[in-house]
């Protein structure tokens, strides 16, 4: 019974799939990610197969055996991590990809009311009362650990640390700040390019002195694949650079 | 709306439920009639997915399934293909947290059947396998029948479990609800709030044709 069952699941599901590159990159980047394999598939003839989600459940899933070819991290930490793992071999490479950048979002419905430029947006959330503030959380999200250090930087983070409302990523904050129930978020700058939200209340860039650099790194993990060669060269090319400046974010020279 | 993710969805209920059914039915025949001993434990072991954090299950399955383990290397030579993040995979992992749920609803329904009536159909001369067909499951359809629909419907809502297991790839093992999961982190609400709807539709209809199929059986118990 048991073989015949087993016999069964191997018949019902075997499948031929196409060979295309596997790439896990972090959420931010869904946009920005989706838009370049367009761009690719436009020049090239192929896609690749993107998945998103936390740069550590990808860490994890690559330690037992993830079939991903390119990882492309939130932040520094992760690329440590990666090294120190068995999928890290002599081939594997890893390149900078893109420098987040985070804007400080006040929505429609906003107590703050209608500053005009950064300054006075910071202003009125350091005297003024609101109700909170969505970030996320800076002990493990790397856009979390840069919206503390410009909370610091711009005065914000000791008098106003009770008004924060974390989550558990940059996507969380955000959602937070979309349904209505906080006043401010600190976001990467890339989620407010998005037609849909640029007309939903107000946004004023954060300026990249005010944080350590969000580094975002690409990983070739199999550098003896051609077609993954391909497209991690591809994530380095003008085309590629356009799409991500357009999304907000900074590119390494 | 990713079609894709709905039909990974589907296709994963579907054989799940149609790989476990024979076994589902083996085992609640058993478990209803068979004073065995140990049963309790058996019983105990069938109800310890619903248990388990899908985390804790999840965790152990990946360990099982991959090369760390002598398990996952057997199942790789089985297959041709290590069974973490494939379809595979995440077929094996349904079909073991539904075991509760295939197995206890059937378990009520061959239990309704009095053994005064199995017993007169062999003394009119059917076989086992007669019995089985023409006494036992028209009498025990609606427990069965409940326990198809319950394993669908949780297979289609699974969310822990088959991201541990499976990752999120593409056509692989990307069901409607990791798809949603991922919609949300693109803060695409109006995608993820469509593929929602359409899956608290489907199982409202599923838990609705559960409840008649069950009602059936507890009127039949009590007359």
């Amino acid at each position: 019974m048991r073989r015949a069952l087993r016999l069964c699941l191997l018949l019902c599901c075997l499948e031929v799939h196409a060979e295309a590159t596997l790439v896990a990159a972090a959420s931010n980047l869904t946009h920005a990610m989706t838009e370049i394999n367009l761009a690719f598939e436009r020049d090239h003839g192929r896609k690749a197969a993107l998945s998103f989600g936390s740069s550590g459940s990808f860490l994890w899933q690559l330690v037992f055996g993830a079939p991903y070819k390119i990882f492309i991290s939130a932040g520094e930490s992760y690329i440590d991590r990666l090294q120190r793992t068995r999928r890290w071999q002599a081939h594997s490479q890893v390149r900078e990809f893109a420098h987040g950048r985070l804007s400080l979002h006040l929505p429609e419905a906003s107590k703050i009311g209608n500053p005009a430029t950064l300054s006075e947006a910071l202003n009125a959330l350091k005297y003024g009362a609101f109700r909170k503030m969505a970030i996320a959380n800076p002990s493990h999200a790397p856009y979390g650990k840069a919206a503390e250090q410009a909370l610091r930087n711009a005065g914000l983070w000791a008098v106003k640390r009770d008004k924060l409302l974390l989550g558990e990523n940059a996507a969380q904050a955000m959602q937070f700040c979309l349904s209505g129930s906080v006043d401010a978020c600190l976001v990467p700058s890339s989620f407010l390019k998005l037609e849909r939200f640029a007309a939903q209340g107000a946004s004023f860039p954060i300026p990249p002195a005010w944080h350590e650099p969000i580094v975002q790194y690409r990983a070739l993990l199999d550098g003896e694949n051609d077609a993954s060669r391909l497209f991690f060269d591809y994530l380095a090319s003008p085309a590629a650079a356009e799409i991500l400046k357009k999304y907000g974010y900074g590119v390494p020279r | 709306m990713d079609w894709q993710a709905l039909n990974i969805s589907l296709s994963l209920a579907a054989l799940s439920a149609l790989i476990l059914t024979p076994v589902g039915v083996i085992a609640a025949r058993h478990l209803a009639w068979k004073q065995t001993r140990g049963r309790s434990v058996t019983q105990a072991l069938i109800a310890l997915p619903l248990v388990l954090p899908p985390t804790v299950l999840g965790l152990f399955l990946l360990l099982a399934f991959s090369d760390y383990l002598a398990t996952g290397l057997l199942f790789a030579k089985l297959g041709g293909q290590p069974l973490v993040f494939s379809f595979e995979g995440i077929l094996a992992a349904s079909l073991i947290f539904n075991i509760p749920f295939i197995v206890q609803p059937m378990q009520r329904g061959f239990e309704t059947i009095p053994r005064s009536l199995r017993e007169a159909a062999w003394c009119s001369g059917l076989s086992a396998w007669q019995t089985f067909w023409k006494v036992e499951l028209p009498l025990a359809w609606p427990g069965v029948a409940a326990a198809i629909v319950l394993t669908m419907a949780h297979t289609m809502g699974e969310f822990g479990v088959v991201l541990m297991v499976g990752g999120n790839l593409a056509g692989e093992t990307r069901t409607l609800s990791i798809a949603i999961y991922d919609q949300t982190q693109a803060l695409d609400i109006k995608g993820a709030a469509l593929m929602s709807a359409l899956l608290v539709m489907s199982s409202f209809a599923a838990t609705i044709l559960i409840y008649t199929l069950t009602g059936r059986l507890e009127r039949r118990s009590a007359r």
